[in-house]
C-alpha cells in the first residue's frame, strides 16, 4: 500500500512540475518597420535590425536591463522615437509603455501603468512614473487583480503615441517625452487591437465586441458600435470606410463619414477574423481562422474569391504589387495573387515557428518581413520573389 | 487525441453551460464540477468502497495475528498479505486505481478552464480550435465574463482566500476520508499524504487561476458529501496532526455500548 501511496505521490509531484514548467508567450512577436530598420518586440528585448544585412542595430534593455519585462505590442516608429509596450514580467499582468531614441535604442522615457510597474522599473538612474488613473497598490502592497498588459500595438501620429492597454484604458503620450496627454476608460473589456488614427478621430476595437470612436485631441467618446462579436484585430479605414473583422465570422464594412456610423455591408467567413482587412482598388482581402483567405468587393461586401492556402490564418495579409502576403499556423509565408487568390510562392519559414504576426512589407525595397512565433528566428526578411531570406536569431 | 477526447468536449461543455447559466462563469464552474463528480461517481464510489474493505480486513484479527507472526520475515509477511487479500477477495489497488483515472480529468479540468478564459492572445487563439464548428453561438459567447467578487477568475487570488479555501477544504477531505491503518508506516503515510496535498493543491491555487480554485472547492466538498454518505466520518481527524485515529464503525459501536451496559 505504501509503496502505492508513494507513486501517487509521485504522480502527483510530476504534474505539480509540469504545471510550473516553461509557460508559452502570451503572444507573438510585435514588428515594425521603417526604410531602414525592422523592429521585433519578442520575450524580454525590443532588437533593431538592420534590413540590409539582418543584423542587430541596438537592443533594449541593455544588458543586465531592469525590469526583466515582455514585450510583445507592435512598436510604433516615429522619426526620432521608437514607442514599445511591455506586458510586465511574465504572468505579472503589470504593463508598462517605454519611449526609445531611434538611433541608438537608449531609454528616453518610461511609464508604469500600474505601481507595481512603478516600483520595478524606478532605480537610482531612472524613473518610471506612475500613469493617471493607474491602480495601486492596496493594503500589504498586494495589487487589485487588474489586466495592466500593453497587448495593443501602439498608433503614432503627429508626435502622439496612442496606447491602447488591456486595463480598457487608452492613453494618448507625447512621444518625445512621456507625457500623459490625456487617459480615458474606453472599453469594458481588454483592448488588444491596434488603435487607429483617422483625422481627428481615434478607432479602438475592443475584445467587449464595440468599436469606439473617440476624440483625438481629448479621448472624449463620439459613438460607439456593437458589431456582435468579439473585436480582436484592428479596423482598416479607406476612404472614410472602416472595414473590420469580428469574432463573430464575419467583416463588417462601417461608413464613419458623419456623425453615426452606418453599416454598410456584412461579409461572412468560415471561422472568425482576426487579423485587420487590407484593402486594395477595391477589393477587401482578409483571412479567418478556419485558414481560409477572402477577396470581396468593398462596396457590396461580394465574395470574388476564396482559397485555403494552408494552416489556420491569424494573421492580417500584407499587400505589395499585386501579391498578397500571409502567414499561417504551421510557419509557412503564402505569396497570392490579388487577381484570383492563386499560388505565386509558398515558402517554409527558416527556423521554424509558427507564423501568428502579420508579416510587413516595403514595396519599395521589395522586402517581405515575418515575425516567427517560437521559432529560432525572431525575424526573417524575404524579397518579394520569395528568396534572399536573411534571418535574425537573438544569439547572433 | 487528448485534445479530441478530453479538452474539446469539456470546453464546449463548458461554454454550453455559461450560455445556459446567465453567462456566469463562477456559476458555470461550480455546476460543471458537480456533472463531473456525477459522471465520475461510480469510480469515486468503487474507490470509497475498496478503501473500506481494505481498512476492514486490515484491522481484523487475522491480519494482526499474522503481523505479529512474521513480524522478523518481511518477505514471508508481503507474501502472507497477499494471500489474505486474496481470500478475502480485496484487491490492494483497487481504491488507488480508480483516483489515478481522475488525474487526466483534474488536469483537463484545468486546462478547460485557463483556454475558456482566454486571458493571453494565444489562449484565445487554442480556445478557438476547442470550439466544434457545430456550436456556431460559441463565439458570441467570448470574452467570457470572468469577475466574481474580488477576482478576476483568470487570474490568481491576490488576497489568497481563495488558496487558504482549497487548503482547508484539501486537509479537511485528506483527514476525514483517511482510513485508519494498523501499520504505524501506512498511517505515518498517510499523514504525509495528507499534508502534501494540501500543500500542493494550496500551491497550485496560490499559483494558478482562481477559477481552477473554485473546481477544487466544490470537488473537495463533494468528495466528503459523498464520503459521508457511505462512511462514518472521523470529524475528529481534522484537527490531529498525527496519524489517523480508527473510524468507529457502527457496528462496533453498538458492541462497545453492549459491553459497556454488561
Amino acid at each position: 500500500m505504501s509503496r502505492l501511496r508513494l507513486a501517487l505521490l509521485g504522480l502527483l509531484s510530476a504534474l505539480a512540475l509540469a504545471a510550473c514548467g516553461a509557460q508559452p508567450l502570451a503572444s507573438w512577436p510585435g514588428l515594425a518597420v521603417d526604410q531602414e530598420l525592422a523592429y521585433v518586440a519578442y520575450n524580454n528585448q525590443v532588437v533593431a535590425v538592420n534590413l540590409a544585412d539582418g543584423k542587430k542595430r541596438w537592443s533594449f534593455p541593455p544588458e543586465g536591463g531592469r525590469g526583466g519585462d515582455v514585450f510583445l505590442a507592435d512598436p510604433a516608429v516615429g522619426a526620432d522615437v521608437v514607442v514599445v509596450g511591455s506586458e510586465g514580467p511574465l504572468s505579472s499582468y503589470s504593463g508598462a509603455v517605454f519611449g526609445l531614441n531611434r538611433a541608438d535604442g537608449a531609454e528616453r522615457w518610461c511609464l508604469a501603468l500600474d505601481s507595481r510597474a512603478r516600483d520595478r522599473l524606478t532605480t537610482a538612474t531612472a524613473d518610471c512614473p506612475l500613469a493617471p488613473g493607474a491602480t495601486q497598490a492596496g493594503l500589504f502592497g498586494i495589487m487589485p487583480p487588474e489586466d495592466n498588459r500593453v497587448i495593443a500595438g501602439i498608433a503614432l501620429a503627429d508626435g502622439v503615441a496612442y496606447v491602447a492597454a488591456a486595463n480598457q484604458r487608452v492613453y494618448a503620450l507625447d512621444a518625445l517625452t512621456g507625457e500623459v496627454l490625456w487617459t480615458q476608460l474606453v472599453s469594458r473589456h481588454p483592448i488588444w487591437a491596434t488603435p487607429v488614427v483617422a483625422g481627428d478621430r481615434l478607432y479602438i476595437a475592443s475584445l467587449d465586441h464595440v468599436l469606439y470612436a473617440r476624440d483625438r485631441a481629448t479621448g472624449n467618446p463620439l459613438w460607439e458600435k456593437d458589431l456582435g462579436g468579439m473585436l480582436a484585430g484592428s479596423p482598416a479605414l479607406v476612404d472614410d470606410v472602416l472595414y473590420i473583422g469580428t469574432y463573430n465570422k464575419e467583416v463588417v464594412a462601417l461608413d464613419v463619414s458623419g456623425r453615426e456610423p452606418v453599416e454598410k455591408w456584412r461579409a461572412t467567413a468560415e471561422n472568425a477574423v482576426w487579423g485587420g482587412p487590407q484593402v486594395k482598388d477595391g477589393v477587401v482581402y482578409f483571412s479567418d481562422l478556419s485558414g481560409g483567405l477572402y477577396a470581396v468587393d468593398a462596396a457590396t461586401g461580394a465574395q470574388k474569391w476564396r482559397v485555403t492556402p494552408g494552416g489556420m490564418l491569424r494573421a492580417s495579409p500584407a499587400i505589395a504589387g499585386d501579391l498578397l502576403f500571409i502567414g499561417d499556423k504551421d510557419g509557412r509565408l503564402h505569396a497570392r495573387r490579388l487577381t484570383d487568390g492563386s499560388e505565386a510562392w509558398t515558402r517554409e519559414v527558416a527556423g521554424g515557428g509558427q507564423l501568428y504576426a502579420s508579416p510587413l512589407v516595403l514595396p519599395e525595397a521589395g522586402l517581405v518581413l515575418v515575425a516567427p512565433y517560437q521559432g529560432s528566428n525572431w525575424l526573417v526578411i524575404y524579397n518579394t520573389a520569395g528568396n534572399e531570406p536573411r534571418a535574425f536569431a537573438p544569439s547572433q | 487525441m487528448w485534445e479530441l477526447l478530453v479538452i474539446n468536449p469539456m470546453v464546449n461543455s463548458m461554454l454550453f453551460l455559461y450560455s445556459l447559466l446567465f453567462n456566469n462563469l463562477t456559476l458555470t464552474i461550480v455546476v460543471f464540477t458537480i456533472l463531473i463528480r456525477a459522471l465520475t461517481f461510480p469510480l469515486t464510489w468503487q474507490q470509497q468502497r475498496s478503501a473500506k474493505a481494505l481498512q476492514e480486513l486490515q484491522q481484523g484479527p487475522e491480519w494482526k495475528k499474522m503481523q505479529e507472526k512474521y513480524a522478523g520475515d518481511r518477505e514471508k509477511l508481503a507474501q502472507e498479505q497477499m494471500k489474505l487479500y486474496q481470500q478475502a477477495g480485496v484487491n490492494p489497488f483497487g481504491s488507488c486505481l480508480p483516483l489515478l483515472i481522475q488525474f487526466p480529468i483534474i488536469i483537463g479540468m484545468y486546462q478547460a478552464i485557463t483556454s475558456a478564459v482566454a486571458a493571453t492572445p494565444v489562449q484565445l487563439l487554442t480556445l478557438s480550435t476547442h470550439i466544434y464548428p457545430f456550436f456556431a453561438s460559441a463565439t458570441n459567447l467570448l470574452p467570457l465574463d470572468n469577475r466574481f467578487l474580488w477576482m478576476n477568475l483568470g487570474l490568481p487570488d491576490p488576497y489568497f482566500v481563495m488558496p487558504i479555501l482549497v487548503a482547508a477544504t484539501t486537509w479537511v477531505q485528506s483527514k476525514v476520508m483517511t482510513p485508519a491503518a494498523a501499520d504505524p508506516q501506512a498511517a505515518q503515510m498517510s499523514q504525509t499524504m495528507a499534508l502534501t496535498s494540501t500543500l500542493m493543491f494550496g500551491y497550485f491555487a496560490f499559483t494558478f487561476a482562481s477559477g481552477l480554485s473554485i473546481y477544487f472547492i466544490v470537488s473537495n466538498l463533494i468528495s466528503i458529501v459523498q464520503y459521508a454518505f457511505t462512511n462514518p466520518i472521523n470529524w475528529r481527524n481534522i484537527f490531529s496532526l498525527g496519524a489517523p485515529a480508527p473510524a468507529v464503525s457502527p457496528a462496533a459501536a453498538g458492541r462497545d455500548k453492549a459491553r459497556k451496559k454488561k
